[in-house]
């Protein structure tokens, strides 16, 4: 069977995301919940605006690091569901169709779209997006970035070389390390992500 | 439920919306992690920034869904619809039933952030809870028809200490 990445977003969509009684949303050995996307922009780009240069670039680690332990371990915890097994796991013969499906997965969470645009197996993936939040947002109240501002994507991309390439789970976190190397926040066309090895 | 809000999802985009306001999931990983990296400044208060951008994006939604008029004919409907959006977007249970007059005690005995903090960094003796303080700004703020500056939330007991609830102090400024 021929890998569909839209297959793996159908299946994302038709998963139960729901809270329960006591209002929290247990999927994947992870708790979400629904967070408005203008409050992480407005929060973050007013801290990042007030801090430092040297503790801006500390809260990027930390959120970069947060989103990879989210990515990280939410992924695995997809892979290793029954229903992954049973939906996704069958259209799945090689590393970089794991691969592929993990970038996939990543298309359900309404953070904006990620595709791939380079595969190197075990060394390099290059991912983009269009469609970020928080890019325009930042032009808009702050104008051109000097950085690049989707700590998400960045951790993203990283995480699942880490979980298709890295030692077994746990121990691969961090094997890969990801840059954003274009943001449509500094004026570039996509934002553009690269993960190699550390 | 009385109001379930809808959910919008465009597949082709990667874009979620609740009653079209974007909004995406994150894990408790990102949202604690966030707390964790604001809290780490100490030379301004990120937290009250946070609180506060919490209120204003709460407080947008609201103006939408929790105005009192001919569909919600009371403070009270009002806050219960407040406690099932709270649910609903996965943030824990809240009572928000004795704010009637706009100040008094809230309470939550199910909280999201307690849970994910308690599963990365374990217990501490400072609330976590901030988030919900934004929330009750905002949820007062749309059914008064005051400022979410007009009202001062002060988490004053918290489970992640070992409290039996989260209790928010809620005072008219």
């Amino acid at each position: 069977m021929a890998f569909d990445p839209k297959k793996v977003i159908e299946w994302g969509m038709s998963l139960p995301l729901m809270s329960n009684e006591r209002g929290i949303m247990a999927a994947f050995g992870i708790y979400a919940a629904m967070n408005f996307n203008e409050f992480f922009f407005s929060t973050v780009s007013k801290i990042m605006h007030m801090a430092t240069e040297e503790d801006a670039v500390e809260v990027e680690k930390k959120l970069y690091n947060a989103v990879l332990d989210c990515a990280y371990y939410t992924f695995h915890g997809a892979r290793t569901s029954v229903d992954w097994q049973d939906y996704i796991a069958p259209m799945i013969e090689t590393k970089e169709d794991e691969l592929m499906a993990l970038v996939a997965f990543t298309n359900i969470f309404g953070v904006g779209y990620i595709e791939v645009v380079e595969l190197i197996p075990g060394q390099r993936l290059v991912t983009e997006v269009k469609n970020a939040y928080d890019p325009p947002r930042y032009i808009e109240e702050f104008g051109i970035q000097k950085r690049g501002r989707c700590y998400m994507f960045s951790a993203c991309t990283a995480a699942c070389m880490d979980l298709v390439y890295g030692p077994v789970f746990p121990k691969g976190i961090g094997t890969f390390k990801a840059e954003e190397v274009l943001c449509i926040a500094k004026g570039d066309p996509v934002c553009r992500f690269v993960a190699t090895l550390k | 439920m009385d109001y379930i809000p809808k959910i919008r999802f465009e597949a082709d985009k990667n874009l979620l919306y609740m009653d079209d306001i974007p909004i995406s999931l994150h894990c408790h990983y990102f949202n604690c992690g966030l707390i964790n990296a604001i809290e780490a400044i100490d030379y301004f208060d990120g937290i009250d920034i946070y609180i506060h951008e919490a209120a204003k994006c709460f407080y947008e939604y609201f103006k939408r869904i929790l105005v009192v008029d001919d569909e919600i004919s009371s403070i009270e409907k009002a806050l219960k619809r407040a406690e099932d959006i709270y649910r609903f977007m996965g943030y824990g249970r809240i009572d928000l039933s004795k704010l009637i007059t706009g100040e008094g005690i809230a309470t939550s005995d199910s909280s999201y952030f307690v849970v994910g903090w308690l599963a990365i960094y374990g217990k501490r003796d400072k609330p976590v809870c901030h988030l919900t303080r934004g929330f009750i700004k905002a949820v007062l703020a749309t059914i008064f028809k005051k400022d979410i500056r007009d009202f001062n939330v002060i988490e004053i007991q918290c489970m992640i200490s070992n409290a039996q609830n989260c209790k928010f102090k809620v005072s008219r400024i």
